[in-house]
């Protein structure tokens, strides 16, 4: 780890070389934002000439959008450029079963910087949303979204019968999560920043999806220096779990109150929306960048994925992960065996598609 | 825009642009260049402001993204002038060799991808989910792109693990 301590140094004083010392470093503010504000004013004068194009784009996406599900609440009629063609999967890069790939998030140009696709059980086809985040319930048949932005005050939870309820939260909050029955959604949540992004993780909410009363707890558990998606809570049997900023897991009950903490060096698999195995015996975790499986009985790191495998997605039952492979054909998720055998492909993706994928079991 | 989102723009420049400018440095190496990064960016910030809700995180995209669509076309040309570099490692073998200079050249010899995987992950310190959603790419993109550059970097500046094990923590830059 030597080379990347050093990297993460020399990077910081490279960066540093941009302003002498005590120096503003580049150029003064009042200046880049006059010089940004004229040059916008100068693009919405042109784009103002190309408007009876933008408008006859509008109208067909509008018809294509009219004919998905939950416009009201949901997709909202936007042209389908920005994410590119290449962001739908087709229906055959999807394979039904047990458990199947359910929402996706790839990058686009809307203030989160991404959309979800999501398909509810029984629909072939993925649907393209606004919305900057969302997670399909277990059953397969409700859906509970952030709207356009991540992180959002408003959790979003749409029934099996297209109504929306819209759930205020204690705070700026990501990714919501369903739990295993179906009946609760997680999100974490985090201080409130004046301009852009956010702050530290505060805690979490759970959300019940029948009432939608919110049960908001403070658990900031430290986590300082961690990045974005190593804040997130996720799902723990009864209670929830989270990496802390020495990458240790740390466990609560919905109280907030801790119950137990796993030393780990890498803390959860970050890709995985619910990196703990349906038992709850075991946790998928990374190690120096490398997929490992944690006992939480013990703690012990029971399986080390061979290096060209990953990252982990998931569980598919208590035996088997889902992991990705990327090659130069796409990325293909697998049923994953602990030992690191790739069986059984749940989905393929074009090898640059960015973002979360989301599997999660249909109802049987 | 109207007198207030005007406004806020103008303090969300003020606020964020030394650290903006840090990071479009660290990315080309070149005041001049830094600064039209920061300027075409804010530039298409300013333009889709209202509909921005993070501002910083919009921003840093717009750059990440444009530095490597600029070294991508640029890519035949830094492969020539990079087969100019002298060789860095074996040109200066001494104690005084400053751990800035080396990495500086090494880091200039990588190509695009890497060295803006690099710095979303060892700069602004983003787990590879995120790195991956700054430059479009797939996770597995992040994960060879990182692991294919480290070991390049080892190759170019061997002494840089070297300098960190000899001189431990805090010991290496004067």
């Amino acid at each position: 780890m030597t080379l990347e301590r050093e990297l993460r140094r020399a990077l910081r004083d490279l960066a540093d070389e941009a302003g002498e010392a005590g120096e503003r470093p580049g150029p003064a503010a009042a200046v880049l934002a006059d010089t940004a504000l004229a040059g916008a004013a100068r693009r919405r004068v042109r784009a103002a000439s190309a408007t009876s194009v933008a408008l006859a784009t509008v109208a067909v996406a509008v018809v294509v959008f009219a004919a998905l599900p939950g416009r009201s609440a949901g997709p909202v009629a936007q042209p389908a450029a920005s994410a590119g063609p290449s962001s739908a999967l087709g229906v055959d890069a999807v394979a039904d079963g047990p458990v199947a790939l359910s929402a996706y998030t790839v990058s686009a140009d809307t203030p989160s910087g991404r959309v979800a696709y999501v398909r509810t059980e029984g629909q072939r086809e993925f649907v393209r949303t606004d919305w900057a985040a969302a997670a399909v319930s277990p059953a397969g048949r409700a859906i509970a979204f952030l709207g356009r932005e991540d992180p959002g005050y408003l959790l979003n939870l749409r029934n099996p019968d297209r109504q929306t309820t819209h759930v205020n939260l204690p705070g700026p909050a990501s990714a919501p999560q369903w739990s295993r029955d179906g009946r609760r959604v997680l999100v974490t949540v985090y201080a409130a920043t004046g301009q852009g992004g956010h702050g530290a993780r505060t805690g979490f909410a759970v959300v019940d999806a029948a009432s939608g009363a919110v049960r908001a707890v403070d658990a900031a558990g430290e986590p300082a220096g961690l990045s974005a998606a190593e804040q997130e809570f996720r799902w723990a049997g009864d209670g929830v779990v989270a990496t802390d900023a020495s990458h240790d897991l740390r466990f609560y009950d919905l109280d907030g109150v801790p119950t137990r903490a796993i030393a780990s060096s890498g803390g959860l698999a970050t890709t995985a929306a619910d990196p703990v195995s349906p038992s709850g015996r075991l946790a998928a975790t990374d190690t120096e960048g490398r997929d490992t499986v944690v006992d939480l009985a013990t703690g012990a790191v029971v399986t080390t994925l061979p290096a060209g495998l990953g990252p982990c997605y998931g569980w598919y039952d208590d035996q088997h992960l889902i992991v990705a492979t990327t090659s130069a054909g796409g990325t293909r998720f697998a049923v994953t065996s602990l030992d690191g055998r790739p069986g059984r492909v749940l989905a393929t993706a074009p090898a640059d598609l960015a973002g979360r994928f989301l599997f999660s079991p249909n109802a049987t | 825009m109207r007198a207030a989102e005007e406004a806020a723009f103008r303090e969300f420049v003020a606020a964020r642009s030394a650290a903006l400018f840090r990071t479009a440095h660290l990315l080309t190496g070149d005041r001049h260049r830094a600064e039209d990064l920061v300027q075409n960016a804010l530039l298409k910030t300013a333009a889709r402001w209202r509909h921005i809700r993070e501002p910083d995180a919009y921003v840093r995209r717009v750059m990440y993204r444009e530095q490597v669509n600029v070294w991508r076309r640029r890519r035949i040309l830094t492969e020539w002038s990079s087969a100019e570099v002298p060789d860095v490692s074996a040109a200066d073998h001494s104690h005084d060799t400053d751990t800035r200079v080396v990495i500086r050249a090494a880091f200039d010899r990588l190509a695009p991808r890497q060295r803006a995987v690099l710095a979303l992950r060892y700069f602004e310190d983003l787990p590879e989910s995120r790195v991956a959603d700054v430059l479009g790419v797939s996770i597995g993109t992040v994960r060879s792109t990182t692991h294919r550059a480290l070991a390049k970097l080892r190759q170019i500046a061997p002494e840089l693990e070297l300098a960190g094990a000899e001189a431990g923590v805090g010991g290496v830059s004067r």
